[in-house]
């Protein structure tokens, strides 16, 4: 009987903390989110699934959480506290990505700078709550809506808050749908809803070939600090258009991507403990991931209005919006919002080239904030 | 400060040796403004650079194609599964022509040796 009350003692049943209870339904959310709402499926699947496990009272010594010397989880939550993962999902995202609408219409690469905006104005925000720097720069990232970005930057300046970040970028990805359009309609009137962009031009093999070096070596010249993650995507680009390596961009495109992703999913999840994730400063930083996302999105509107105003070729202020990266969904956004007002207006090609501009962006932005707070 | 931390500036450096880290004692929200300021022009000039470049870029290929013509076939060499195809084809077309040719051959010395029977 002794046994039995001993065994007991150590099951979940007897330990499950109120936070613990918390946070397995705030994974169960996720699962139920991703499975009926389609929200980044690929994301919050592996996330939610691991907060679930991550939650799971253990008994001390045992060495089975994430933050345990030695465990199992510790050594998936290697890659992410010491930024592998983050570069390698890079190199997928660089062989999927065709960067040849931003090579046909150079100019909407400046909507992926202004919306970065959003990232430094909530990492004044974060001070201004009383962050300290390196965790203020951490948590201004999330305003470049790039989960990989944010993972890195945080396991680089603000280990302690990884967790809060990962989730609360990843989160805000998921709700882009539902956090741009109102604040895209309010910026902008019908008429410039409404305005056509000239189809973009052929690009030619060479164009996209020379790209990713001479990107790669223009970027990181100015910021070093961006030099893994910018490395990784033009890499993984330059595998796609050389032509002569399709294998490898296959498997960076595919397999490798998809390991990495939920490698990084899970442990992510996994570290999401409620005695470290439940805190005010948890609170304050979903708060801030929120504001980060909308003054992003208003940045990106607002600069494409400002250039309409030099610009003989108008460009429909809607496309800005897709400078906070989160690639494809802010696009698509664009795309949803611009055929609300008309169905034959087709944003979503001019709307990838902010896009894939904002991922070069937001890795150039935490390159920036990496070199200063360290 | 941020100028230090230039990849130009690394490499100008003789002997390769990376700067020492600056303080991190950023104390209040008035250098934060100036950190966010400075960060959110060095993007800007980061993008505007490359926009320039991808500008200029099919200009450049434009002089360049004159000397090095771009071609329109992929630049890879043929996989080892799409060669052994492309053979095959080649090789049964071959052993095709030689069979139909002697087949023929036999027929009308066929033909030949009825008739002179």
């Amino acid at each position: 009987m002794e046994i039995l009350t001993d065994f007991f003692d150590t099951t979940g049943f007897a330990t499950l903390k109120i936070g613990n209870a918390i946070m397995i339904l705030i994974g169960m959310v996720f699962i139920f989110l991703a499975i009926t709402k389609d929200y980044e499926p690929l994301l919050l699947v592996p996330i939610g699934m691991g907060a679930i496990v991550g939650n799971i009272p253990v008994a001390a010594g045992m060495g089975l959480s994430v933050y345990d010397q030695g465990s199992v989880l510790s050594y998936l939550y290697f890659g992410v506290s010491a930024g592998v993962y983050p570069p390698l999902i890079f190199l997928g995202i660089g062989a999927m990505t065709d960067f040849s609408t931003m090579l046909s219409n150079p100019k909407l690469v400046l909507l992926g700078a202004a919306a970065q905006i959003g990232v430094f104005l909530t990492f004044l925000g974060a001070l201004w709550l009383g962050f300290d720097p390196k965790e203020a720069g951490a948590i201004g990232i999330i305003g470049g809506a790039d989960g990989p970005t944010a993972i890195f930057l945080a396991s680089k300046l603000a280990p302690n808050l990884l967790g809060a970040i990962a989730i609360a970028a990843y989160s805000y990805m998921a709700l882009v749908p539902v956090i741009q359009p109102p604040i895209m309609k309010l910026l902008t009137t019908r008429e410039e809803r409404l305005i056509r962009m000239k189809p973009p031009r052929k690009v030619s093999k060479r164009e996209k070939m020379i790209f990713p070096v001479a990107a790669f070596l223009i970027s990181t010249m100015i910021a070093p600090g961006a030099v893994v993650l910018l490395g990784m995507l033009f890499f993984g680009n330059l595998l796609k258009e050389s032509l002569v390596t399709e294998r490898l961009a296959q498997t960076a495109r595919t397999a490798m991507i998809d390991v990495v992703t939920i490698l990084l999913g899970f442990a992510v999840g996994a570290s999401t403990q409620a005695d470290t994730f439940l805190t005010p400063d948890s609170l304050g930083i979903f708060g801030l991931g929120a504001l980060s996302f909308a003054i992003a999105t208003a940045g990106g509107v607002m600069f494409a209005k400002m250039m309409n105003l030099f610009l003989t070729e108008k460009i429909n202020p809607l496309v800005g919006a897709a400078g906070v990266s989160a690639v494809p969904d802010s696009a698509r956004v664009v795309q949803m919002v611009g055929q609300q007002e008309d169905p034959h207006n087709f944003l979503l090609m001019h709307a990838m080239a902010p896009n894939v501009a904002g991922v070069v962006g937001s890795a150039i932005a935490a390159g920036v904030l990496w070199s200063v707070l360290t | 400060m941020l100028l230090n931390k230039t990849g130009l500036q690394l490499l100008a450096q003789s002997d390769f040796e990376l700067p020492e880290p600056p303080g991190t004692e950023i104390a209040n929200l008035v250098d934060g403004a100036v950190i966010a300021l400075v960060g959110l022009m060095i993007v800007f000039s980061a993008l505007i650079f490359i926009t320039l470049f991808i500008a200029a870029l099919p200009h450049i290929l434009k002089q360049l194609s004159t000397i090095w013509p771009e071609v329109d076939e992929p630049v890879g060499h043929p996989s080892h599964s799409d060669s052994l195809v492309a053979d095959d084809a080649a090789v049964l077309a071959a052993i095709g022509f030689v069979l139909h040719t002697e087949f023929q051959r036999q027929l009308e010395s066929q033909d030949s040796s009825g008739q002179s029977r």
